[in-house]
């Protein structure tokens, strides 16, 4: 009995952490109990005092260099004076020359502002062109971001899919135009326009859409420009 | 019309009403408002309020919200909503006509009732009696201890100078600045004893003083003001922190902080006020008249049914007040409303007085038509400036200053969408990350939302930020010392480059911090720091080894360099294990900090969202989710 006490005594604790960690191993590896998300708590919002009422976003610089874009010689603006339609009702074609007149400065008189919704402008070159490069002016009176933004050529001007309709660029996330879900990003709206290479591709019109900006839920065009040379 | 002074009165609180509460949620949370609110949140749960001494002033905004609150049988604070906050300071807007009642006979009925109107529709009052922040608790507080005073002049009786001294602990433990306000109160009654001395006395007589009721009015405010900071006894240090603002808030005054501006910045915003595009704003009509009834009442000239001492005294308190506001050079536009209702009140004097001058009853006529033209000028401003959502958070706007956006509410709208195409909905994790913690008030309109996480770099991945190091000043010294293979990597990659004249001991750490990081940040973005022998006998994490062996490049090769460095120096650096994956389904992104993102794994930017005039925020939702929200929509 002693000898058996003394053995307890001289291997009882290894014996019993023996027998505890088999039992740990068991419990862990049995797939019995379930496993739950741990409770990480997620750093709360830090109190801020009342920010500056004026912090420009020094990434957002209204004067950006834009590297120049390179075509063959002899290309103009082919859109300067043509005739420009529009989705929206609430302007005329006077109205609406003002966007191939070649006036930039996005002054009151200069822009044209369509009503809100998804609004497009479309210009009809006159004849087949080999485009090189579109771009767009909306409002760069101040910082902000027209949604929705799409650049689309086509043969005829309907823009139905019997007439060769080809999309350069498009932000419209949401499909909000029905014309596909845009993968390209937005952009924020500067004195430079917002340039999209055309590749030399061949049609006759073009067609901007847009859905209201962060500033206002009015389409403004201050001018579009179309770059390229009559088709051969 | 002073037969139904209360009637009229109570016409007048109506117009203020009114004017107070349409479209009370129209305007977007502004920064101050959505903090006051989230801070109000803890009360609400239960968690209490401590007294901060460095920013957003007294406990008597979260305590009177909570009564509030409790009155009207709010709910789930998830479910509050802009308006219900802001109807408390609407209802302290509303107080200060009323409160005309007390002193309708310093000021005369008549006049009380031209105050009251003006009060009801000055574009100002109206404007952040709309706003859940301080100020309308604050002039509400002050009058409420201006006008106990008087009317303790005028019976004696206990009651009254013990309610002015619970309004001064009111006041106290509101905002700071009412030391400014108690400075106007003695300078005046100084200049107006002054002025006093040779006519014979008036109702200010001292004999009412009884230094009894002093002493009880004080020890009344002394209660006030231990009950509210120590947050009703549960947390003592709050009443030394109420002393210890002080330095801060004097610091700040001196112009240590972004809102410097010069002498004109209120003068501007009353008087004549416009930006291009908008209309004109001005409230000069209620300066013309309270100057005529400051300058009778100096100079001693009859003013029908007012108490010349009251209106001289308020003349004195009005002109000190704002002679210290201009003087000053930390200027915020709602700091004008303590001196603004004292020229309030005496423009209501200066009415009367200029009708009552007036000779025949034509002219009478005439000259009380063009007062109520100016009254509706201002109501309509008021209209304007308050409740058309054109105006109400635009810049061209003379009260609107660091205004959120409307756009934010589009952001705001499109993460509730976007969550409810998600299986997790409330649960839906969202990393909200802007440096400055400028996001502010995304955490009220995120509310309900238990996965947002709140950063100030881009969680995992980005470079050092000054808040992340733990200790830089050791940080510097082992570096220098030399004493290991990184360290002597770190000097010759010219960590401490121009750091000598930024050292705390010039006066500066967070100087320091700021060329600390600026200089990690341009070693942890060049090429691999990794060198076997370099980092021989450093531990790596887990995470760090296994990044090593990707060989990485691009924003997850920072990621490993900020990482080594970590483990190099965790006591000193810290060590960036947030506990959340880098890109969860929703980022909510400053501008910023686009290029520290991982384009491939943010997901896609959806679109940009303009937080205040030139504050921009992105937001990236994981494509899969936004799929799936694109066809809840389509839905």
């Amino acid at each position: 009995m002693n000898a058996i006490l003394l053995n307890h005594r001289r291997f009882g604790l290894p014996l019993c952490l023996m027998l505890g960690l088999a039992w740990l191993g068991g419990s862990s590896c049995s797939g019995a109990e379930s496993l739950v998300p741990l409770p990480i708590t997620l750093p709360p919002a830090t109190f801020r005092g009342t920010p500056p009422n004026d912090t420009p976003d020094p990434r957002i610089d209204n004067n950006t260099n834009r590297q120049p874009f390179l075509a063959p010689a002899g290309v103009t603006n082919v859109a300067l004076h043509k005739k420009v339609t529009s989705s929206a009702g609430n302007v005329g074609p006077e109205d609406l020359a003002k966007i191939t007149d070649g006036e930039k400065e996005p002054s009151e008189e200069n822009t044209v502002t369509l009503k809100r919704g998804s609004q497009w402008v479309q210009i009809d070159l006159g004849s087949p062109h080999e485009i090189f490069a579109i771009v767009v002016w909306h409002n760069n009176s101040s910082v902000r971001v027209y949604r929705g933004v799409i650049f689309q050529i086509a043969d005829g001007p309907d823009f139905t899919p019997d007439q060769n309709v080809r999309t350069l660029f498009n932000n419209d996330a949401e499909n909000k135009s029905g014309v596909g879900i845009g993968k390209d990003r937005e952009y924020f709206e500067t004195d430079e326009g917002k340039l999209v290479d055309a590749q030399g591709a061949k049609a006759r019109y073009v067609r901007v859409y847009s859905n209201g900006s962060t500033a206002a839920s009015f389409n403004d065009y201050t001018e579009v420009e179309v770059y390229g040379r009559p088709a051969k | 019309m002073t037969k139904g002074f209360p009637l009229w009165l109570l016409l007048a609180a109506l117009l203020a009403l009114g004017l107070r509460s349409v479209q009370l949620g129209g305007r977007p949370m502004h920064n101050d408002e959505a903090v006051n609110a989230i801070k109000f949140r803890d009360l609400w749960d239960g968690a209490g309020y401590r007294y901060d001494p460095d920013e957003y002033h007294g406990p008597t905004l979260a305590y009177s919200t909570l009564v509030w609150e409790k009155l009207t049988f709010a709910r789930d604070f998830a479910r509050f909503t802009e308006a219900r906050l802001r109807s408390l300071t609407v209802l302290f807007g509303v107080g200060l006509v009323l409160l005309l009642f007390l002193v309708s006979d310093a000021l005369g009925r008549k006049a009380a009732l031209a105050a009251a109107l003006l009060t009801a529709v000055s574009p100002v009052m109206v404007y952040y009696s709309r706003d859940y922040i301080h100020e309308t608790l604050f002039v509400f507080f002050i009058f409420l201890a201006l006008a106990a005073g008087w009317r303790y002049c005028q019976t004696g009786k206990i009651a009254w100078i013990l309610l002015a001294g619970a309004a001064f602990g009111l006041m106290q433990a509101t905002k700071e600045t009412f030391v400014f306000n108690i400075a106007a109160v003695m300078g005046a009654l100084l200049l107006n004893e002054y002025f006093r001395r040779p006519a014979p006395a008036s109702a200010l007589d001292e004999r009412l003083f009884r230094p009894a009721h002093l002493v009880a009015a004080g020890a009344v405010w002394l209660a006030v003001v231990v009950l509210l900071f120590t947050s009703f006894f549960t947390n003592p240090a709050g009443l030394l922190d109420s002393a210890r603002t002080y330095l801060v808030w004097f610091q700040r005054a001196q112009g240590a902080s972004p809102h410097v501006h010069g002498w004109g910045f209120y003068w501007e915003r009353l008087l004549f006020f416009h930006r291009p595009g908008g209309p004109i704003w001005s409230e000069a009509i209620i300066l013309l008249l309270a100057a005529g009834a400051g300058v009778s009442a100096v100079a001693r000239r009859e003013l029908p049914g007012a108490s010349p001492a009251f209106v001289r005294f308020l003349a004195f308190y009005t002109l000190i007040l704002a002679a210290i506001y201009t003087v000053l050079p930390y200027k915020t536009p709602w700091s004008v409303l303590g001196f603004w209702h004292g020229a309030i009140l005496l423009a209501g004097v200066g009415a009367v007085a200029l009708v009552a001058g007036l000779r025949g009853r034509r002219l009478k006529m005439a000259g009380g038509i063009i007062l109520w033209m100016g009254a509706a000028q201002l109501a309509f401003l008021a209209w304007q400036s308050a409740v058309n959502v054109k105006y109400s958070a635009n810049p061209r706007n003379p009260w609107v200053y660091a205004q959120t956006l409307p756009n934010l509410l589009e952001l705001a709208d499109k993460v509730d969408a976007v969550a409810e195409a998600s299986p997790d909905d409330g649960a839906l994790r969202i990393n909200v990350i802007a440096p400055d913690s400028d996001y502010w008030p995304l955490p009220w309109y995120l509310r309900r939302y238990g996965g947002a996480g709140y950063f100030e770099n881009v969680p995992g991945f980005s470079k050092f930020a000054a808040d992340g190091i733990q200790d830089a000043d050791a940080f510097v010294r082992k570096v220098r010392a030399k004493a290991d293979p990184v360290s002597a990597f770190l000097l010759d990659a010219g960590l401490t480059n121009n750091m000598d004249a930024a050292h705390p001991a010039n006066g500066d750490p967070g100087h320091l911090e700021s060329l600390l990081v600026t200089n990690l940040n341009r070693i942890i973005s060049g090429p691999s720091i990794y060198d076997s022998n370099r980092f021989q006998g450093i531990p790596l994490r887990r995470e760090t080894g296994e990044l090593l062996r990707q060989n990485p490049h691009g924003p997850d090769l920072i990621r490993l360099n900020r990482r080594l460095l970590e483990d190099a120096y965790p006591a000193e650096l810290g060590t960036n294990n947030l506990p959340v994956e880098p890109y969860p389904p929703v980022t909510i992104l400053s501008a910023r900090l686009e290029p520290d993102v991982d384009p491939d794994k943010a997901g896609k930017m959806t679109g940009f969202y303009e937080l205040r005039p030139g504050v921009w925020l992105e937001l990236y939702v994981q494509t899969n989710l936004w799929s799936a929200y694109l066809q809840h929509r389509a839905k």
